[in-house]
């Protein structure tokens, strides 16, 4: 079973996607933010991780950076999902290592889609 | 031989009009306090010499009008 | 009354006056007065009612009636001058370092010794019998007191035995001790000035209480005395004939001019300002003191007439009358009056007489049968010291052996007369550059000699003296050279001998000016005075001279008057202002002005111009050297200002146009981050309904529970989107100000009221203790403005408060109070606190948007910022105070409308009485 990181600072959208992920039989993993979320990554290494940028403490490039720049995490993939839609954003999320980069809103569909084609 | 001016009024950092205003409060009271103005004021007015309210009236009148020329319209002119 | 009570009681006057005097002094030298200057500068210049004033007056208006009264009236009108002709004085003396009156002159006219010397001798000849005649009156006073009348004068009291010689040293000694101590580079003598304030304070109550003591116990008011006077005496005062109008108009000349120039005037009102403003303070202070001086001097004299018998010299009525009643205490009060009015007189003139003396006699005499050699630093304190002594044995002498021959105010009113020949001088020195050297010395020559012809000679002949031929046939039998009517001229005394000195001496200060070259050195000056107030600042770069001088031979002439210390301070100085000083080599006029400036102020400037040009190989300065030389000033001077004035112009305009254009940039930016703020805070919401739309959509199956749960949080995600949305426009109506708030009369207390009450519920179901703080009176505060806006406001904070406050133990405080101005109103929580550097960032819009350091609330990031802006709507204030981690406070600040109304009121006021 595939485990899925879920961060995200909105709890009706870590709700959504939790329900989603479930439905689909992923091992779901949730954060509220990027501290946790690291503390998360390095316990249970999951395969995918969802990741909002905009959040408290540590924001979602710190921590994609962080998965990307350790040998151990670095096979992780990380997909991207902020209201950020700037040229400049999407461009820097891909530099630092993102596997995948969507803005909000996007559809739910495109994104399952996505993940199962990362895990794969 | 350059010609024969008297610079009276000549001009500085204090506003000539305002000169002129105390010149002319000068040449006023000079005419007030001299004859003929002086020979008017005759008889006893209450009790009193005309002449002597009508010379401490000037005296208070122009010793208001320093006070106020110099404490009072300073703030604002200078 | 025994002499030795009244002796003591005067030198224990003169003791303590001497205590308090150096005590100011001590005071004032380290910049501590003990009052302020600018009084103790006001009430020195009264210095001018004198002994005479004191005594005279009366019995001047017993003979004369209203006529005693010139006296005052004269410096009375001269008053609006002041700021004219004073002031111009005071700035070019202080520019110069000029201490006397011969000083001045001599300076302007180029610097001459000859009218220096001239002027003086002729000044301490017309005031010396002034002096004595003060010494005279302390004695008649003294008298009085302890015998009840005069004495014949007796020649065997001569020095050891009589007051009026030990008066005179114990004045020579106090102003030794006091005044003349050491030679300064400043010309200020603040003990000097005290004593005489007190001098002026003690004389004036002392007379208003021998006026009152007259007016209101022994008669009932004016009134009263005027109704029991007789005829004769009241036609004096009730009418002033038009024929005695020419003798009026002469002493108001005279008054007017000494107030300005006699010696002791120039030296309070001159030489010892510190601050041109004080003028302001004297130009009203001084005349209302000459009133209240006057006010009883009628009244006493016709008291005196009435209640003292014939016998009794008017002069005397002041101490008579408080002596006749037995009021011993009254009668001595008033002798002191009378001693102060005189002392006070006696040492500020002697002082004034021995600078001058001293200043423009003894030391440039000295000097130049010196020819520069050998001059020692203690000459001039030397001979200043001498001269007090010279001046004071000189009226002593007078005194005893011509003085009593004479009245009074006669020769008060000569001295007068002799003041008024430096008029046309003075004041061609301040306003008519074409004046000159030949003009003064002609002017002050014929003034003076028609002077003594028309005013000494004929009371010198009723002396005695010479004889009384002289009088009434003229000298060799020809008429019209009579002393007392010049041209068959028939005026009273006074008037004529006015009258003709003056017409002479103007009459050739004007023609010699006019007829006669003036030269480029006296140019040089009459530039630098008349327009004084354009070179004031700067007036050593300004002089033209020509001339050769080694540095070494000016500063060791200087150290030798000055002190090698002080020198070296002034050197200082010099090097601060205005750069090098050509230490090893030929100096250049800047400096040689600068050190002549110095000297004068220790030696007067007759001395010090001496001292330089007998130092220097000085070349005759040209009138075109002075010429070009100002042009150019000038000139220079107006281009200057001109493109001073273009080149502010400019970088205004530059600096406006540079502010507008940062000002649209912030803007566009503002605009600009404000946009992409919003919508980025819109995805946020939409993403979740989205995302629960497709669940929806795709999961048919799932539960009703679940459905319904989902649709719940679409919903709550579409309300938030339509707060923001409404936030939004909100904000931009508030900034645009497309909106204005209603202006209504309300009352913030009750709408924070019911504020909470709409919230209770929220606070009761989070168990949320709230603490309420109501001022008294904060319920009758009004103010105008919009009572929904308000409400905003206040649901806005404390739902912040109750969404912040702690969660273990929360806790509100919300607290209302006012003072005069304003009703303040405080919300705190005890929740996390806001961190110190995003303080003031708190009300800035999406604050907390962009704050990386919390966890989102469910808030817009809209609500303060648009509180904010509702809150200066009101014209009032909100901030915030906070502790983090401990919880903050926003404290709003709401002015009443009656404090709005009051401020409004004074900025109208103060506009319109622009």
């Amino acid at each position: 079973m595939n485990k899925i990181l879920i961060v995200d600072d909105e709890p009706n959208i870590l709700m959504s996607l939790e329900f989603l992920m479930r439905k689909e039989n992923y091992d779901v993993f949730v954060a509220r933010d990027g501290a946790e979320a690291l503390d998360i990554i390095s316990e249970e290494k999951p395969d995918v991780v969802v990741l909002d940028i905009m959040m408290p403490n540590v924001d979602g490039y710190e921590v994609c950076q962080s998965i990307k720049g350790n040998a151990i995490t670095e096979h992780i993939k990380v997909i991207f999902l902020s209201a950020r839609s700037k040229e400049e954003d999407i461009k820097k999320g891909y530099e630092i290592g993102a596997d995948k980069y969507l803005t909000k809103p996007f559809s739910t569909r495109n994104l399952m889609k996505e993940i199962k084609a990362l895990v794969n | 031989m350059q010609g024969v001016t008297v610079d009276f009024f000549y001009i500085d950092n204090m506003k000539s009009k305002r000169k002129m205003t105390l010149v002319a409060v000068f040449v006023l009271f000079f005419m007030l306090l001299n004859t003929p103005f002086l020979s008017i004021p005759d008889g006893m007015i209450g009790g009193l010499p005309a002449l002597m309210l009508y010379i401490g009236a000037c005296w208070v009148i122009l010793i208001a009008v320093m006070a106020y020329f110099f404490t009072n319209r300073n703030r604002h002119k200078n | 009354m025994a002499g030795w009570i009244i002796i003591l009681i005067s030198l224990g006057y003169l003791g303590l006056l001497f205590v308090l005097a150096h005590f100011m002094d001590k005071r004032a030298r380290v910049g501590k007065h003990l009052i302020k200057y600018k009084w103790v500068y006001a009430l020195g210049i009264p210095v001018y009612c004198t002994a005479w004033t004191y005594y005279g007056s009366v019995g001047n208006a017993v003979n004369d009636g209203w006529e005693f009264l010139t006296i005052y009236i004269g410096p009375l009108l001269t008053m609006p001058l002041w700021w004219i002709v004073m002031r111009k004085m005071i700035r070019i003396c202080e520019v110069q370092r000029i201490s006397t009156l011969p000083d001045l002159i001599s300076l302007r006219y180029g610097k001459s010794l000859t009218i220096s010397v001239l002027s003086s001798v002729l000044i301490v000849l017309g005031i010396i019998p002034y002096i004595s005649i003060q010494l005279k009156s302390i004695t008649n006073s003294y008298e009085i007191l302890a015998y009840g009348a005069y004495q014949d004068s007796n020649m065997a009291n001569l020095f050891l035995n009589d007051t009026a010689f030990y008066l005179s040293v114990i004045l020579a000694l106090f102003i030794i001790l006091f005044v003349f101590r050491s030679i300064e580079t400043t010309d200020k003598h603040f003990g000097m000035m005290g004593a005489i304030a007190i001098d002026s304070v003690v004389k004036l109550v002392a007379f208003i209480a021998v006026g009152v003591y007259v007016t209101y116990v022994l008669f009932n008011g004016f009134g009263d005395i005027f109704s029991q006077i007789d005829k004769e005496t009241l036609g004096k005062f009730e009418h002033l004939p038009e024929s005695s109008g020419i003798e009026w108009f002469f002493m108001l000349l005279l008054s007017m001019s000494a107030i300005m120039l006699l010696p002791r005037q120039f030296q309070v009102t001159v030489a010892e300002n510190t601050n041109e403003n004080h003028l302001k303070t004297a130009i009203w202070v001084f005349p209302l003191y000459l009133l209240l001086i006057n006010i009883f001097v009628v009244p006493i004299a016709m008291g005196g007439k009435l209640l003292l018998p014939a016998s009794i010299d008017p002069d005397s009525y002041v101490l008579a009358i408080p002596l006749m009643s037995n009021k011993e205490g009254l009668a001595l009060f008033t002798f002191i009056g009378g001693f102060s009015a005189a002392t006070g007189m006696i040492i500020v003139s002697t002082i004034s007489l021995a600078l001058i003396l001293s200043n423009n006699v003894i030391v440039p005499v000295i000097l130049k049968s010196l020819e520069g050699r050998n001059i020692y630093s203690s000459l001039p304190l030397r001979s200043r010291r001498l001269a007090v002594f010279g001046i004071l044995i000189l009226a002593y002498l007078y005194y005893k052996f011509i003085a009593d021959r004479f009245p009074l105010a006669s020769i008060g009113l000569i001295s007068f007369a002799a003041i008024i020949q430096f008029a046309p001088a003075v004041l061609g020195a301040l306003f008519w550059k074409d004046a000159n050297k030949q003009g003064a010395m002609s002017g002050l020559i014929i003034g003076f000699v028609v002077w003594g012809y028309t005013l000494v000679i004929p009371t010198v002949i009723e002396v005695g003296l010479l004889p009384e031929s002289l009088m009434h046939d003229g000298p060799f039998g020809i008429g019209w050279l009579r002393p007392e009517s010049l041209f068959g001229s028939s005026l009273p005394f006074i008037a004529h001998g006015t009258l003709w000195s003056l017409f002479f001496n103007t009459l050739a200060f004007f023609a010699a000016s006019i007829f006669t070259e003036q030269s480029g050195k006296e140019r040089n000056q009459a530039e630098l005075y008349v327009d004084i107030y354009q070179y004031s600042t700067k007036s050593a770069e300004k002089l033209v001279w020509k001339g050769e001088m080694v540095y070494q031979d000016l500063v060791k002439l200087a150290e030798n008057l000055l002190g090698k210390d002080r020198m070296a301070e002034a050197i200082d100085n010099y090097r601060q202002r205005y750069g090098e000083t050509h230490q090893d080599g030929v100096v250049d006029a800047k400096f040689v002005n600068y050190t002549e400036r110095l000297l004068s102020g220790a030696v007067g400037s007759a001395s010090a111009h001496l001292l330089i040009s007998s130092m220097a190989k000085e070349d005759e300065i040209e009138l075109k050297d002075v010429i070009v030389l100002l042009k150019e000033t000038s000139e220079t001077a107006r281009l200057n200002e001109e493109l001073q004035y273009k080149s502010s112009q400019l970088r205004r305009q530059a600096d406006e146009l540079e502010e507008a254009n940062e000002r649209l940039k912030n803007l566009d930016k503002e605009k600009d981050d404000f946009i992409s703020t919003v919508t980025h805070e819109m995805r946020t919401p939409l993403t979740a309904i989205k995302a629960f739309v497709e669940i929806i959509q795709d999961n048919p199956e799932i539960e009703e529970q679940e459905r319904s749960r989902f649709l719940g949080t679409i919903n709550d995600e579409i309300d938030r989107m339509t707060r923001l949305i409404n936030q939004v426009l909100d904000m931009e109506k508030l900034e645009s100000g497309a909106t204005t708030i209603a202006s209504t009369t309300i009352s913030p207390y009750q709408i924070l009221n019911d504020s909470i009450k709409s919230l209770e519920h929220l606070i009761l179901s989070k168990e949320i203790k709230l603490n309420q703080q109501f001022g008294d009176d904060v319920n009758s505060v009004e103010i105008t403005g919009d009572e929904d806006r308000l409400k905003q406001v206040f649901i806005n904070l404390i739902s912040n408060a109750i969404k912040y406050a702690s969660e273990e133990q929360p806790f509100i405080t919300i607290q209302c109070e006012t003072d005069q101005s304003a009703l303040i109103i405080s919300i705190t929580d005890n929740g996390r606190g806001i961190k110190k550097e995003n303080m003031t960032r708190i009300f800035e819009k999406f604050f907390q948007a962009r704050d990386q350091t919390r966890k989102k609330p469910k808030g817009t990031g809209l609500g303060l910022s648009i509180s904010k802006k509702i809150i200066e709507l009101h014209k009032g204030t909100i901030e915030v105070t906070s502790e983090w981690q401990k919880g903050s406070t926003f404290i709003i600040r709401l002015p009443t409308s009656s404090y709005i109304q009051a401020i409004e009121e004074e900025y109208e006021q103060n506009f319109n009485s622009r």
